[in-house]
């Protein structure tokens, strides 16, 4: 399967699940800010996704979404450095970049895009078929 | 609030019925277990309308999630939850992580679907 057969499935998946046409699903598209996904909707993808590429994801590999439940890693709601270096360590396909600048806990999920999905599957097909050859 | 303890937390999550219809429709009951108690997935499955109940449940679930810290799209620790529906509008959660905790939840009507509210009480802090 290749990067653009990859993407065309993601652009699928999050069409069936946000209930949106795959020419609304770009790269860059945020799950949350652009394409209005809401709780239930991560859930809907990632089940979409495991189906269509007939892998499981463990839980919170694709969507950390606990990733800052430690202690010390916000404070009064920013992300603290620590946690910025734990957010680094636990979702190595992220970008940073813009967030740093302002890091609100809360603005976390709005991260997430199309083009971030796609990446981590394209990373977990080829570790798939790495270990079966 | 419960006697000799003090609130830790709140969570609040609202879902339309329209998105609760088109996860069910979606996923087969095997999938959305993976999201529920045993006790739920029994009150799912013998629902004569799951839309409401798994309406109910989720939104619970996420209110509770969220007045724990904020987690989201944590399928393992959905499962990890348990919700009791008491009567039609008011529930309580059992959780193994929180043992000492006590919750009082309540379900609210919005104009497309439905939302959960719940107050966590205890006496240290989460």
């Amino acid at each position: 399967m290749d990067e653009n057969q990859i993407f065309r499935k993601v652009q699928e998946c999050l069409a069936g699940a946000l209930g949106l046409s795959a020419e609304e699903i770009r790269p860059e598209s945020s799950l949350v800010r652009d394409l209005g996904a809401e709780s239930i909707d991560f859930i809907d993808i990632l089940f979409r996704l495991e189906k269509t590429f007939d892998l499981k994801i463990p839980s919170g590999e694709l969507f950390p979404g606990n990733v800052l439940n430690q202690e010390g890693l916000v404070s009064g709601g920013r992300v603290t450095p620590e946690g910025l270096k734990v957010l680094r360590e636990k979702i190595p396909f992220l970008d940073f970049t813009q967030f740093e600048k302002e890091p609100l806990a809360a603005n976390l999920p709005a991260l997430f895009t199309v083009g971030m999905i796609a990446d981590y599957l394209r990373e977990r097909v080829s570790r798939n078929i790495s270990s079966s050859s | 609030m419960p006697l000799g303890l003090k609130p830790l937390g709140v969570g609040i999550d609202v879902l339309s019925w329209k998105r609760t219809q088109r996860f069910l429709a979606s996923h087969s009951f095997l999938l959305i277990d993976r999201l529920l108690a045993p006790s739920e997935q029994t009150l799912l499955k013998n629902a004569a309308d799951p839309v409401p109940v798994f309406a109910r449940l989720f939104t619970a679930k996420e209110a509770v999630m969220k007045a724990l810290g904020g987690s989201w799209a944590d399928v393992g620790r959905f499962q990890q939850i348990t919700i009791s529906l008491e009567g039609k509008n008011r529930f309580t959660m059992e959780a193994p992580s929180c043992k000492d905790i006590k919750a009082e939840g309540s379900f609210f009507e919005t104009p497309s679907g439905i939302g959960a509210r719940l107050v966590l009480y205890g006496t240290g802090e989460t």
